[in-house]
Formats: C-alpha cells, sequence, structure tokens
C-alpha cells in the first residue's frame, strides 16, 4: 500500500519545535547573567563584541530551529533520502533575527506582541519550508512566492537591527555578507528549480557588504541604511534569476532596476 | 543622547588653537571617546573656506573615522567656530545657527566656538530635529 503523499507538517511536531524556540526567548527575557565582553585589537581595526545571555540564547534558538527543521523533514516523504541543508537555512535565519530584534525590544507589551509575532512568523516559515520540499504540492507557488518575500522582509529587519544596534562596521561587514548572501542563494534557489548558484549568491553579497561599508558612516536612519542594503540584494538576485532563465537583457533588468529605484527613493525621502 | 562631555584641557587647546589658526574662516573637527569621555581630536579642513558656512574634507573625515574603527572609538562630537566677532556689550552667545540646526545630522554633540572681545569660548548642543538641548561641557585634566 502507497503512503499517500503529504504536504503539511505534522502539527504536533511543529508545536513542539515552535514551543522549544519561543521558550529559549522567553528564558532569556526572564533571566539575567553575567555579560562579557570580547575585544581583539587587530591591525587597522579593534574589534568589540559584547556577549550576553540573550546573544547566547539566539545562537542556541538559531541551532535548535536547525535541527528541529532537520527532525521534522526525516518525516517527508518527498525528500527521499535527499539533503535537507536548504529548508534549514531560512527558519535558522528566521530565529536568530527574532532573537535579535527581541533584545532590542523593551520589556513590557512591545515584547510580548513581538514575541507573538515572532511565533506566527516562524511557524509560517517552517510549514512553507516543508510545503517547499514537495515541488509538486498544491501550495509550492505559494510557499515559495511567501519564502522569497518572507526572505527579503527578515533581511531588512536583521540589517536595521544592526544599525540600531550601533554595531561597528568590522561586525557589519560580515553580518551583512553571510545574511545577504544566503538570502540570495535561498531565493535564487526557489526561483531556479532548486538549482544552487553559488557565483550569483558569493557576488550579491559581495556588493550588498560594499554598499553597506560606504553608507556606513552616512548620517543614515536605520530604516534608510535598510532599504539602501535590500535595494541591491532585491535587485540583483531578480536580476541573476531574469537572467538564468534565459531573459533577454532588457528585460532582465526592468524589474530590478524599478524596484532599486523605487527602494533607494523610498530610502532617501523616509527617515 | 549624550547628557555631558568630559574634555582633557588638552583637547580644549588643540581645538581653541586650530580655530584660531583658521580665522577669518570657520575652523571644523571631531571628537572621538567613549562613553562621555572624549578621548581624541581630529582637526578637519573646511573645504568651504568661508566665515558663515563649513564642509568638513571627505578623505579627512573618512581617515578619521577609520581611525576611530582602529582605536576602538565612537564619534562624540562635532565642533565648528563662529569666526565673526560678537558686538561691544553683546553676551557672548556661541549658539547652533539655523542653517547648524537645519544641517545637523549626527547622533553628536555639536561643539560651536565663538569670539567675545578677543576671547574664544564654547559651548555644546544636541541637536535633533528643530529641537536644541544645551549639553555641558567639562573640561577635566587626567580624567
Amino acid at each position: 500500500m502507497h503512503e499517500a503523499p503529504r504536504y503539511f507538517p505534522a502539527s504536533n511536531q511543529v508545536g513542539v519545535l515552535a514551543a522549544t524556540v519561543l521558550l529559549s526567548y522567553a528564558l532569556t527575557h526572564l533571566a539575567s547573567g553575567p555579560g562579557l565582553t570580547l575585544s581583539i585589537q587587530f591591525p587597522g581595526f579593534y574589534f568589540a563584541y559584547s556577549l550576553t545571555l540573550g546573544t547566547a540564547m539566539t545562537l542556541m534558538a538559531g541551532g535548535l530551529t536547525a535541527t528541529g527543521m532537520d527532525w521534522l523533514l526525516q518525516g517527508h516523504p518527498g525528500l527521499q533520502g535527499r539533503r535537507s541543508i536548504e529548508h534549514w537555512m531560512l527558519p535558522t535565519l528566521t530565529a536568530v533575527i527574532i532573537g535579535i530584534v527581541l533584545d532590542i525590544l523593551p520589556s513590557g507589551p512591545a515584547w510580548w506582541i513581538g514575541l507573538v509575532t515572532g511565533a506566527v512568523i516562524l511557524v509560517a516559515v517552517v510549514v512553507a519550508e516543508y510545503i517547499t520540499v514537495d515541488p509538486g504540492a498544491p501550495l509550492y507557488a505559494l510557499a515559495s512566492a511567501g519564502l522569497t518575500a518572507l526572505s527579503y522582509a527578515l533581511f531588512l529587519l536583521f540589517v536595521i537591527s544592526l544599525r540600531l544596534g550601533a554595531a561597528r562596521l568590522f561586525l557589519i561587514l560580515p553580518a551583512v555578507f553571510i545574511a545577504s548572501g544566503l538570502v540570495a542563494l535561498r531565493t535564487l534557489h526557489l526561483r531556479l528549480s532548486e538549482r544552487w548558484d553559488y557565483p550569483w549568491a558569493f557576488s550579491i553579497g559581495l556588493v550588498c557588504t560594499q554598499i553597506a561599508a560606504g553608507l556606513h558612516y552616512w548620517p543614515l536612519s536605520s530604516l534608510q541604511f535598510g532599504l539602501a542594503v535590500l535595494g541591491p540584494l532585491y535587485a540583483l538576485a531578480a536580476l541573476a534569476s531574469g537572467l538564468s532563465e534565459d531573459l533577454p537583457v532588457r528585460s532582465a533588468v526592468k524589474e530590478p532596476g524599478f524596484i532599486l529605484g523605487g527602494l533607494w527613493a523610498a530610502a532617501a525621502l523616509l527617515r | 543622547m549624550i547628557r555631558r562631555l568630559l574634555l582633557d584641557p588638552v583637547h580644549w587647546e588643540r581645538m581653541r588653537a586650530h580655530v584660531q589658526s583658521c580665522m577669518p574662516m570657520e575652523g571644523c573637527g571631531l571628537l572621538a571617546g567613549t562613553g562621555d569621555s572624549v578621548r581624541a581630536v581630529f582637526l578637519i579642513d573646511n573645504r568651504e573656506q568661508s566665515s558663515s558656512r563649513f564642509r568638513m574634507d571627505a578623505a579627512e573625515q573618512l581617515r578619521a573615522f577609520h581611525a576611530m574603527e582602529e582605536r576602538g572609538m565612537e564619534l562624540l562630537a562635532i565642533f565648528h567656530s563662529h569666526p565673526t566677532e560678537a558686538r561691544a556689550g553683546a553676551a557672548p552667545a556661541p549658539e547652533p545657527s539655523a542653517t547648524d540646526v537645519h544641517e545637523a545630522a549626527y547622533p553628536a554633540v555639536h561643539i560651536i566656538w565663538s569670539r567675545n572681545a578677543g576671547q574664544w569660548g564654547a559651548r555644546g548642543f544636541w541637536i535633533e530635529g528643530a529641537t536644541v538641548t544645551e549639553v555641558p561641557l567639562h573640561i577635566i585634566a587626567d580624567q
């Protein structure tokens, strides 16, 4: 007897995964611990990072999400022994970004609203990733579009959080490179029929990092900075997928050009 | 917001000597440090070469920012001078002009130097939108 195709994850498993990750955020909020400042003088720059309980728990939430996704996907009938790493990336990034945002939010109603919103986003990402394992799933197109949109929204939140946290240049640059490279890699993978495009993802990460470095000392608000870095990420990923789909160059640059112009105009006008 | 700024007399004297040497043009520069304590002064060339406006040399400004990264410091204040002497009998009032308020962009204390009866004096301000709040400058030896 054949196993009926299952396009959605078991709700109890999603519940356990979400509850475990949310518990780590809640514990961080309730408990307090001594911070540890790591500072190293490198030739040409001074690296200082304040490691707090919040940072450690955020990293743990990311690790828990990655292992939880692997556990969830073990039972996916469509996986058929394939590796599942591409389906961990976005949920892990989501858990880390939610942790960073919760660490910045002040205690009180705003923090709890942030936790609930974060929980909804995390569950949505986990379910969407599960659905995208099987390209034949009825909701594949919707889940794929949702994941793409969410990836960009999370990247924007991440860059805004870095800026709000007044992170130093030499912490911002690797963080932007990793996040933009991963988002580009995953969104291209979704748009290009499950194909990994490492050269494009690496190049997009590099361009975003250069732009972030160039704008670091400009007197921009966090939102302006985030939009200015998101613009090239979205535009270059759209250009890469257009060119990979053999669109004529003229058509391939239309959407990226329009979006880049729109995001940069918003960055110039908003404060 | 920085609520006060602690300066060494050496920093104070470096700024004063710089704005004096720039006369009759506006002089400008940056102060860097940690928390509310100034640890370094960066003297920057005024590209406008004007007695009523200043625009920092971009390359020198970037070098100053890189030096701050290198030494683990933050931008704490931006200083510039109003070199036109206050009229006789007028109160010494180094205050931000409308242009200073309009063009203030960095989250830093804005220190304004001005002359009264040949003597230089300075006051600090935090400018946020149209709101200007005075920030006391404390000169403390061996801070």
